[in-house]
């Protein structure tokens, strides 16, 4: 079972139906990738009750049931896969989208059904990579915030070939001031009207100056979906981003 | 020239000068000359879009959120005859933020951006009405900021659960935003949205500021000089909802402004109440536009929320207050 709408992607992916006692309340919700897929599966509330009641063999997480419930369940003899906080598409590192995959599809005992979805995921980053986008974008959420290097944003842009216009590392608030002097060539907008229908009335995002930038014509929106969590749907952004998919 | 009007006048040109050097600060380095001739209409055009655009609504918003909580506090104090009556302490920014927080929920705002300062005017109507009813009927000061703290509490934990039931993760942050307070990104589209509601709520105060000079001479022989007692409270009650409703919307809640400001001003007016309410407006204003200054000087990558610092540094001036008072009360 799982216990995130994060890790409902891993287990509707990559379990076979049989396999899935139970996913999160979310996995049905419009950020949730599988949301067709997770219709008629049973939710479990992230409690430790609720979760050891139903006796599941196996827990997958990435944030489900807060920070305590990981080491709570394995004194209870449940074992559990913590997924990675994802910082890059691929490579050796145990943050990147392909070790997640590996590790969620070992423990579930569908290595083939893994190694089928990295080969497939790589292949498609390999043709976003052929396909050579150039110029700097600047990612931007509906929340107003953008992402630096060191995030999985960041990998992203840079593998569709495009350079990111925030050059500091991690998440920042928008730099409106910066951004009248200096435009970047794309935008990437993302959660704007998908993953919540509560604009956030405090986001830089609603200030008249990232408005502009947004309807200037060179705006990528991303479906909050294939963005809001680390996993190999990231490569449909990515698509987005190259060019090789509309969005 | 008399007292009175020396302190205004002072009030007034420290706040636009405060206006000014609001507008010098920001994340790209602008000389104070290019921000001047910025703000006169000249120079470099994007200097201007920043200026203008950016940093001046800003400013603009915090001045306009601590006039509104200043005339409305001052105006409070007058009805009630309470010094410690203040929108934040009294519960009426909590409910107006519940009730803005409730229209964002639902998606009511999607219909029409008017709904949110409406929202927002129904909310801090909601708990001025409670509050000049319990005046009406109790004499105690302290019992009416009981009142007040309750209404605050209630809103707060509708508040709580609103959070607690979050549908997304993505809309707690909205939310914790609206109890936070803050002018950061506000453009002048969002003032504008505010104004009227603003305005009018301070010029319905404003009106009935004799009214509260009567009334500090007790119901009775206020009411005996020919002041209709009912109308007043009825006018003050309109008047603080729709200044402290629209201020909230724009900003949210921000406590104890509304408070110290008229705290200030009183012994300078010689604790006449139809006088304290410009220059409490206007000092709330500026201890907003400093507060806001004093936000950004601060933060480092994470931006403080303006109403935590006011409260910072509001909360122990409240204290302060309630103790002094109990003292010379005996």
């Amino acid at each position: 079972m799982s216990l995130d709408y994060c890790a409902d992607q891993y287990l509707l992916q990559l379990a076979d139906r049989s396999q899935i006692l139970a996913l999160s309340p979310d996995a049905t919700k419009s950020f949730s990738y599988l949301r067709d897929e997770a219709h008629g599966l049973p939710s479990v509330r992230a409690t430790a009750e609720d979760v050891l009641s139903l006796r599941p063999d196996l827990v997958v997480r990435s944030y489900g049931g807060g920070p305590l419930v990981g080491s709570f369940l394995e004194r209870a003899g449940v074992p559990v896969v913590q997924l990675p906080w994802v910082v890059s598409v691929d490579g050796d590192s145990q943050s990147s989208v392909t070790a997640a995959i590996s590790l969620v599809a070992a423990r579930l005992g569908q290595d083939q059904r893994g190694r089928e979805l990295i080969a497939e995921f790589r292949l498609r980053l390999r043709n976003v990579r052929a396909q050579g986008a150039t110029g700097r974008a600047m990612y931007m959420s509906a929340a107003g915030f953008t992402s630096g290097s060191g995030t999985l944003i960041s990998d992203l842009l840079a593998t569709a070939g495009l350079q990111n216009y925030e050059t500091r590392s991690g998440w920042h608030p928008l730099p409106l001031e910066a951004l009248v002097y200096d435009t970047p060539e794309r935008v990437a907008s993302s959660f704007f009207g998908v993953a919540s229908n509560h604009k956030n009335a405090w986001s830089a995002a609603r200030h008249p100056i990232a408005n502009q930038l947004r309807e200037r014509g060179s705006t990528i929106t991303l479906d909050g979906a294939t963005t809001a969590c680390g996993a190999w749907f990231i490569a449909d952004a990515a698509e987005a981003l190259a060019g090789v998919r509309v969005p | 020239m008399n007292r009175a009007m020396a302190l205004n006048l002072t009030l007034a040109v420290l706040c636009l000068a405060t206006l000014c050097c609001a507008c010098l600060l920001g994340s790209t380095a602008l000389s104070a000359g290019a921000v001047l001739s910025s703000l006169v209409g000249n120079g470099n055009p994007m200097d201007q879009v920043v200026v203008w655009s950016i940093r001046l609504p800003r400013a603009l918003a915090a001045f306009l959120v601590g006039f509104c909580l200043g005339v409305g506090g001052a105006a409070l104090q007058g009805l009630l005859r309470n010094p410690l009556a203040e929108p934040g302490v009294l519960g009426v920014s909590a409910s107006a933020t519940l009730l803005a927080t409730l229209a964002i929920y639902y998606n009511l705002v999607a219909l029409s951006p008017w709904i949110l300062p409406a929202a927002a005017i129904v909310g801090a109507l909601l708990s001025t009405t409670v509050l000049a009813a319990a005046a009406a009927r109790t004499h105690s000061a302290v019992t009416l900021i009981l009142i007040g703290f309750g209404l605050s509490s209630f809103a707060g934990a509708i508040m709580s659960l609103l959070l607690n039931l979050a549908p997304t993760p993505f809309s707690l942050a909205d939310m914790v935003n609206w109890t936070l307070g803050s002018v950061a990104n506000r453009s002048f589209a969002d003032i504008g949205l505010a104004l009227p509601f603003l305005f009018a709520g301070c010029v319905l105060l404003f009106r009935q500021r004799s009214g509260y000079t009567l009334l500090a001479l007790g119901e009775e022989a206020a009411a005996a000089a020919g002041l209709g007692v009912a109308r007043l409270r009825l006018l003050t009650v309109l008047g603080t909802g729709l200044a402290v409703g629209a201020s909230v919307s724009l900003a949210g809640a921000i406590g104890f402004v509304g408070l110290i400001a008229p705290h200030v001003v009183r012994p300078l007016v010689s604790h006449d109440p139809a006088r304290s309410l410009l220059p409490a407006g206007l000092l709330a204003g500026l201890l907003l536009m400093l507060a806001d200054i004093g936000v950004r000087l601060l933060s480092s990558a994470y931006e403080l929320n303006l109403g935590v610092l006011a409260a910072l540094l509001g909360a122990p001036v409240f204290i302060a207050l309630v103790v002094r008072r109990e003292n010379s009360h005996g």
